[in-house]
Protein backbone atom coordinates (compact mmCIF):
# COMPACT_ATOMS: atom_id res chain seq x y z
CA UNK A 1 0.00 0.00 0.00
CA UNK A 2 2.55 2.63 0.86
CA UNK A 3 4.15 1.91 -2.39
CA UNK A 4 1.40 2.45 -4.54
CA UNK A 5 0.70 5.96 -2.68
CA UNK A 6 4.84 6.53 -4.58
CA UNK A 7 4.80 8.52 -8.13
CA UNK A 8 5.02 6.30 -10.96
CA UNK A 9 9.08 7.09 -11.86
CA UNK A 10 9.42 5.99 -8.06
CA UNK A 11 7.89 2.78 -7.89
CA UNK A 12 9.57 2.08 -11.44
CA UNK A 13 12.67 2.75 -9.53
CA UNK A 14 11.57 0.57 -6.87
CA UNK A 15 11.03 -1.93 -9.03
CA UNK A 16 13.61 -5.10 -8.63
CA UNK A 17 15.97 -5.26 -11.45
CA UNK A 18 15.29 -7.91 -13.97
CA UNK A 19 17.33 -11.78 -14.10
CA UNK A 20 19.76 -10.77 -16.93
CA UNK A 21 20.54 -7.41 -15.35
CA UNK A 22 21.79 -9.44 -12.08
CA UNK A 23 23.96 -11.34 -13.72
CA UNK A 24 25.95 -8.68 -15.89
CA UNK A 25 29.74 -8.33 -14.98
CA UNK A 26 29.91 -4.85 -14.85
CA UNK A 27 33.22 -3.84 -13.36
CA UNK A 28 34.40 -5.88 -16.84
CA UNK A 29 31.84 -4.17 -18.92
CA UNK A 30 33.43 -1.21 -21.42
CA UNK A 31 32.10 2.49 -21.18
CA UNK A 32 29.78 1.65 -23.83
CA UNK A 33 28.26 -1.33 -22.65
CA UNK A 34 27.58 0.27 -19.08
CA UNK A 35 26.12 3.38 -20.82
CA UNK A 36 23.32 1.43 -22.85
CA UNK A 37 22.78 -0.47 -20.03
CA UNK A 38 22.15 2.53 -17.77
CA UNK A 39 20.26 3.92 -20.29
CA UNK A 40 17.71 1.28 -19.37
CA UNK A 41 17.55 2.17 -15.40
CA UNK A 42 20.12 0.14 -14.55
CA UNK A 43 21.49 2.10 -11.39
CA UNK A 44 24.57 -0.13 -10.57
CA UNK A 45 25.77 0.35 -14.29
CA UNK A 46 25.80 4.04 -13.74
CA UNK A 47 27.87 3.87 -10.60
CA UNK A 48 30.27 1.52 -11.94
CA UNK A 49 30.73 4.43 -14.58
CA UNK A 50 31.07 7.22 -11.73
CA UNK A 51 33.90 5.54 -9.68
CA UNK A 52 35.84 5.09 -12.83
CA UNK A 53 35.17 9.04 -14.72
CA UNK A 54 34.79 10.95 -11.48
CA UNK A 55 38.53 11.75 -10.66
CA UNK A 56 38.75 13.12 -13.82
CA UNK A 57 35.47 14.79 -13.68
CA UNK A 58 36.69 16.25 -10.88
CA UNK A 59 39.83 17.40 -11.50
CA UNK A 60 38.40 19.17 -14.54
CA UNK A 61 35.40 21.42 -12.61
CA UNK A 62 37.91 21.65 -10.03
CA UNK A 63 40.49 23.40 -12.11
CA UNK A 64 37.65 25.60 -13.49
CA UNK A 65 36.27 26.62 -10.47
CA UNK A 66 38.83 26.67 -8.24
CA UNK A 67 37.44 26.01 -4.61
CA UNK A 68 36.35 22.41 -3.73
CA UNK A 69 32.95 22.43 -2.64
CA UNK A 70 31.37 24.25 -5.54
CA UNK A 71 33.89 22.01 -7.90
CA UNK A 72 32.21 18.91 -6.42
CA UNK A 73 28.30 20.30 -6.48
CA UNK A 74 29.47 20.99 -10.77
CA UNK A 75 30.83 17.32 -10.70
CA UNK A 76 27.55 15.98 -9.43
CA UNK A 77 25.13 17.89 -11.46
CA UNK A 78 27.64 15.97 -14.62
CA UNK A 79 26.65 12.61 -13.49
CA UNK A 80 23.05 13.72 -13.06
CA UNK A 81 22.74 15.43 -16.33
CA UNK A 82 24.84 12.34 -17.91
CA UNK A 83 22.26 9.80 -16.11
CA UNK A 84 19.18 11.77 -17.28
CA UNK A 85 20.32 12.01 -20.81
CA UNK A 86 22.48 8.16 -21.06
CA UNK A 87 19.98 7.42 -23.64
CA UNK A 88 21.58 10.16 -26.02
CA UNK A 89 25.24 9.41 -25.31
CA UNK A 90 25.77 7.66 -28.76
CA UNK A 91 29.72 5.92 -28.78
CA UNK A 92 30.22 6.38 -32.63
CA UNK A 93 30.64 9.32 -31.99
CA UNK A 94 33.55 9.71 -29.25
CA UNK A 95 34.26 8.59 -26.10
CA UNK A 96 32.56 8.71 -23.03
CA UNK A 97 35.28 10.70 -21.41
CA UNK A 98 35.21 13.26 -23.92
CA UNK A 99 31.22 13.19 -23.73
CA UNK A 100 31.34 13.50 -19.95
CA UNK A 101 34.21 16.32 -20.25
CA UNK A 102 32.46 18.41 -22.39
CA UNK A 103 29.53 18.55 -20.03
CA UNK A 104 31.37 18.99 -16.64
CA UNK A 105 33.45 21.91 -19.06
CA UNK A 106 29.74 23.63 -19.79
CA UNK A 107 28.71 23.04 -16.08
CA UNK A 108 31.50 24.58 -14.31
CA UNK A 109 32.38 27.78 -17.19
CA UNK A 110 28.35 28.68 -16.46
CA UNK A 111 28.82 28.22 -12.30
CA UNK A 112 31.28 30.42 -12.13
CA UNK A 113 29.73 32.92 -14.67
CA UNK A 114 27.16 33.04 -12.78
CA UNK A 115 28.93 34.05 -9.70
CA UNK A 116 27.21 37.54 -9.37
CA UNK A 117 29.76 40.51 -9.05
CA UNK A 118 31.10 41.26 -5.97
CA UNK A 119 30.19 38.24 -4.40
CA UNK A 120 33.51 36.81 -2.60
CA UNK A 121 34.50 33.83 -4.68
CA UNK A 122 36.21 31.06 -2.31
CA UNK A 123 39.82 31.07 -2.92
CA UNK A 124 41.39 28.21 -4.60
CA UNK A 125 42.45 25.90 -2.14
CA UNK A 126 46.13 24.32 -2.11
CA UNK A 127 46.52 20.87 -2.86
CA UNK A 128 48.79 18.62 -1.07
CA UNK A 129 52.31 18.04 -2.79
CA UNK A 130 55.48 16.62 -1.13
CA UNK A 131 58.16 18.56 0.08
CA UNK A 132 61.71 17.14 0.13
CA UNK A 133 62.98 19.49 2.92
CA UNK A 134 61.71 22.63 4.45
CA UNK A 135 63.33 25.13 2.40
CA UNK A 136 62.84 23.87 -1.20
CA UNK A 137 59.36 23.08 -0.02
CA UNK A 138 59.15 26.79 0.92
CA UNK A 139 60.37 27.65 -2.14
CA UNK A 140 57.83 24.88 -4.21
CA UNK A 141 55.06 26.42 -1.70
CA UNK A 142 55.43 30.58 -3.48
CA UNK A 143 56.05 29.39 -6.78
CA UNK A 144 52.47 27.45 -6.07
CA UNK A 145 50.80 30.10 -4.57
CA UNK A 146 51.94 32.72 -7.74
CA UNK A 147 51.14 30.27 -10.15
CA UNK A 148 47.63 29.13 -8.59
CA UNK A 149 46.81 32.93 -8.09
CA UNK A 150 47.28 33.30 -11.59
CA UNK A 151 45.42 30.59 -12.75
CA UNK A 152 42.55 31.66 -11.08
CA UNK A 153 42.75 34.85 -12.23
CA UNK A 154 42.36 33.03 -15.65
CA UNK A 155 38.81 33.75 -17.62
CA UNK A 156 37.08 30.60 -16.62
CA UNK A 157 37.39 29.38 -20.67
CA UNK A 158 41.36 29.72 -20.51
CA UNK A 159 40.71 27.72 -17.66
CA UNK A 160 38.60 25.17 -19.41
CA UNK A 161 41.58 25.02 -22.56
CA UNK A 162 44.23 24.29 -20.29
CA UNK A 163 42.25 21.85 -17.91
CA UNK A 164 41.21 19.51 -20.65
CA UNK A 165 44.72 19.70 -22.68
CA UNK A 166 47.28 19.90 -20.18
CA UNK A 167 45.49 17.91 -17.00
CA UNK A 168 43.34 15.45 -19.00
CA UNK A 169 45.76 15.01 -22.05
CA UNK A 170 42.84 15.31 -24.57
CA UNK A 171 43.64 15.52 -28.50
CA UNK A 172 43.21 19.27 -29.59
CA UNK A 173 40.32 18.41 -31.44
CA UNK A 174 38.41 16.70 -28.79
CA UNK A 175 39.45 19.49 -26.73
CA UNK A 176 38.17 22.01 -29.23
CA UNK A 177 34.62 20.40 -29.59
CA UNK A 178 34.31 20.30 -26.35
CA UNK A 179 34.30 23.86 -25.38
CA UNK A 180 32.20 24.32 -29.35
CA UNK A 181 34.92 26.44 -30.43
CA UNK A 182 37.52 25.45 -33.67
CA UNK A 183 41.10 24.15 -33.00
CA UNK A 184 42.57 27.09 -33.97
CA UNK A 185 40.45 28.90 -31.47
CA UNK A 186 41.65 26.90 -28.66
CA UNK A 187 45.21 27.74 -29.32
CA UNK A 188 44.37 30.80 -28.44
CA UNK A 189 42.91 30.39 -25.73
CA UNK A 190 46.01 28.32 -24.09
CA UNK A 191 48.40 30.64 -25.69
CA UNK A 192 47.01 33.12 -23.95
CA UNK A 193 46.61 31.52 -20.71
CA UNK A 194 50.26 30.49 -20.83
CA UNK A 195 51.75 33.94 -21.81
CA UNK A 196 49.75 35.10 -18.52
CA UNK A 197 51.38 32.72 -16.35
CA UNK A 198 55.04 32.73 -17.82
CA UNK A 199 54.82 36.38 -17.01
CA UNK A 200 53.85 35.60 -13.45
CA UNK A 201 57.06 32.89 -13.41
CA UNK A 202 59.59 35.39 -14.54
CA UNK A 203 57.86 37.68 -11.71
CA UNK A 204 56.32 40.35 -13.73
CA UNK A 205 53.58 42.34 -12.01
CA UNK A 206 49.80 41.10 -12.91
CA UNK B 1 56.27 23.94 -41.03
CA UNK B 2 57.91 27.46 -40.32
CA UNK B 3 59.50 28.54 -37.60
CA UNK B 4 56.75 30.84 -36.94
CA UNK B 5 54.13 27.59 -36.81
CA UNK B 6 56.56 25.79 -34.40
CA UNK B 7 56.02 28.63 -32.19
CA UNK B 8 52.83 29.15 -31.69
CA UNK B 9 52.89 25.52 -31.38
CA UNK B 10 55.09 25.45 -28.08
CA UNK B 11 53.66 28.74 -26.99
CA UNK B 12 49.83 26.70 -27.26
CA UNK B 13 50.89 23.39 -26.15
CA UNK B 14 54.14 23.33 -24.83
CA UNK B 15 57.37 21.20 -24.36
CA UNK B 16 55.55 18.05 -24.09
CA UNK B 17 55.42 17.08 -27.98
CA UNK B 18 52.65 14.61 -27.37
CA UNK B 19 50.29 17.14 -26.91
CA UNK B 20 51.61 18.82 -30.22
CA UNK B 21 48.78 18.33 -33.28
CA UNK B 22 49.01 15.32 -34.73
CA UNK B 23 49.30 16.33 -37.69
CA UNK B 24 51.74 18.56 -37.89
CA UNK B 25 54.10 16.60 -35.14
CA UNK B 26 56.58 14.99 -37.22
CA UNK B 27 57.32 18.45 -38.82
CA UNK B 28 57.01 20.08 -35.92
CA UNK B 29 60.05 17.66 -34.09
CA UNK B 30 61.68 17.71 -37.12
CA UNK B 31 62.35 21.73 -37.09
CA UNK B 32 62.65 21.89 -33.56
CA UNK B 33 65.67 19.45 -33.42
CA UNK B 34 67.25 21.46 -35.51
CA UNK B 35 66.22 25.06 -34.57
CA UNK B 36 68.47 26.77 -31.49
CA UNK B 37 65.72 28.90 -31.25
CA UNK B 38 63.14 26.33 -30.67
CA UNK B 39 65.21 24.76 -27.84
CA UNK B 40 64.64 28.28 -26.02
CA UNK B 41 61.02 28.33 -26.46
CA UNK B 42 60.81 24.88 -25.99
CA UNK B 43 62.88 25.42 -21.93
CA UNK B 44 61.00 28.53 -21.56
CA UNK B 45 57.33 26.02 -22.24
CA UNK B 46 58.65 23.51 -20.31
CA UNK B 47 58.79 25.78 -17.07
CA UNK B 48 55.17 27.04 -18.03
CA UNK B 49 54.31 22.86 -17.97
CA UNK B 50 56.01 22.22 -14.39
CA UNK B 51 54.09 24.83 -12.89
CA UNK B 52 51.03 23.50 -14.42
CA UNK B 53 51.95 20.75 -13.02
CA UNK B 54 52.29 22.11 -9.65
CA UNK B 55 48.94 23.21 -9.52
CA UNK B 56 47.44 20.40 -10.75
CA UNK B 57 44.17 18.77 -8.79
CA UNK B 58 44.78 16.26 -7.27
CA UNK B 59 41.27 15.07 -5.52
CA UNK B 60 41.84 13.14 -2.19
CA UNK B 61 40.47 9.10 -1.87
CA UNK B 62 37.95 10.17 0.91
CA UNK B 63 36.42 13.26 -1.29
CA UNK B 64 35.92 11.15 -4.29
CA UNK B 65 34.47 8.02 -2.07
CA UNK B 66 32.15 10.73 -0.20
CA UNK B 67 31.09 12.53 -3.68
CA UNK B 68 30.80 8.74 -5.37
CA UNK B 69 28.32 7.98 -2.40
CA UNK B 70 26.35 11.38 -2.59
CA UNK B 71 26.17 11.28 -6.10
CA UNK B 72 24.21 7.62 -5.69
CA UNK B 73 22.20 8.32 -3.29
CA UNK B 74 20.97 11.52 -5.61
CA UNK B 75 20.73 9.11 -8.40
CA UNK B 76 18.72 6.60 -6.35
CA UNK B 77 16.33 9.67 -5.91
CA UNK B 78 16.34 10.31 -9.79
CA UNK B 79 13.64 9.14 -12.40
CA UNK B 80 14.84 6.57 -14.90
CA UNK B 81 16.73 8.25 -18.01
CA UNK B 82 14.62 9.76 -20.48
CA UNK B 83 14.00 7.50 -23.38
CA UNK B 84 15.91 8.74 -26.69
CA UNK B 85 13.34 10.11 -29.44
CA UNK B 86 13.77 7.94 -32.60
CA UNK B 87 14.05 10.34 -35.95
CA UNK B 88 12.59 9.62 -38.89
CA UNK B 89 15.10 7.44 -40.87
CA UNK B 90 15.03 5.45 -37.12
CA UNK B 91 11.28 4.87 -36.75
CA UNK B 92 11.47 3.25 -40.47
CA UNK B 93 14.29 1.53 -40.18
CA UNK B 94 12.09 -1.95 -39.97
CA UNK B 95 11.12 -1.41 -43.32
CA UNK B 96 15.66 -1.88 -44.88
CA UNK B 97 15.27 -5.63 -45.43
CA UNK B 98 12.40 -4.59 -47.63
CA UNK B 99 14.21 -2.47 -49.53
CA UNK B 100 15.14 -4.35 -52.84
CA UNK B 101 11.66 -5.61 -53.30
CA UNK B 102 10.58 -2.10 -52.79
CA UNK B 103 13.19 -0.69 -55.28
CA UNK B 104 11.94 -3.43 -58.00
CA UNK B 105 8.08 -2.35 -57.16
CA UNK B 106 9.06 1.10 -57.79
CA UNK B 107 10.89 0.47 -60.84
CA UNK B 108 8.47 -1.94 -62.33
CA UNK B 109 5.58 1.10 -61.46
CA UNK B 110 7.47 4.19 -62.82
CA UNK B 111 8.16 1.60 -66.31
CA UNK B 112 4.89 1.25 -66.43
CA UNK B 113 3.45 5.08 -66.21
CA UNK B 114 6.56 5.66 -68.79
CA UNK B 115 5.40 2.71 -71.59
CA UNK B 116 1.08 3.99 -70.46
CA UNK B 117 2.74 7.79 -71.18
CA UNK B 118 4.69 7.25 -74.33
CA UNK B 119 1.83 4.97 -75.53
CA UNK B 120 -0.83 7.77 -75.69
CA UNK B 121 1.86 10.43 -77.01
CA UNK B 122 2.05 7.98 -80.19
CA UNK B 123 -1.90 7.23 -80.51
CA UNK B 124 -2.57 11.09 -80.44
CA UNK B 125 0.08 11.47 -83.36
CA UNK B 126 -2.17 8.66 -85.33
CA UNK B 127 -5.06 10.13 -84.38
CA UNK B 128 -4.11 13.77 -85.45
CA UNK B 129 -2.28 12.95 -88.42
CA UNK B 130 -5.56 12.32 -90.89
CA UNK B 131 -7.29 15.47 -89.34
CA UNK B 132 -4.60 17.56 -89.91
CA UNK B 133 -4.24 16.85 -93.34
CA UNK B 134 -8.13 16.77 -93.50
CA UNK B 135 -7.98 20.61 -92.35
CA UNK B 136 -4.95 21.74 -94.73
CA UNK B 137 -7.17 20.00 -97.83
CA UNK B 138 -10.19 22.28 -96.55
CA UNK B 139 -8.02 25.09 -96.64
CA UNK B 140 -6.73 24.55 -99.66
Amino acid sequence: MEALALPATRRLAMRPPPRAALDRDRPAAPDAQLMAWAAQGDRPAFDALVGRHLPRVLAITRRIMGAAAPAEDAAQETFLRAWQQAARFDPARGELSAWLARIATNIAIDALRSQRAGEPVEAAEAFPSPAPDPETGLVLAERQAGVAAAFAALPARQKAALALVYDQGLPGEDAAEALDITPRALEGLLYRARRLLAARLRGDKP
Amino acid sequence: MTPARLAEIIAAFGAETARWPAAERAAALALAARSPEAAALLAEAAAVDAALGLTRPRPEAERLAALRRRIAGEIARRPLPAARRLGLLERVAWLEPFAPAGVGALAVLVAGFAWLFWNDMDQELVMLGPQALSLMGSLL
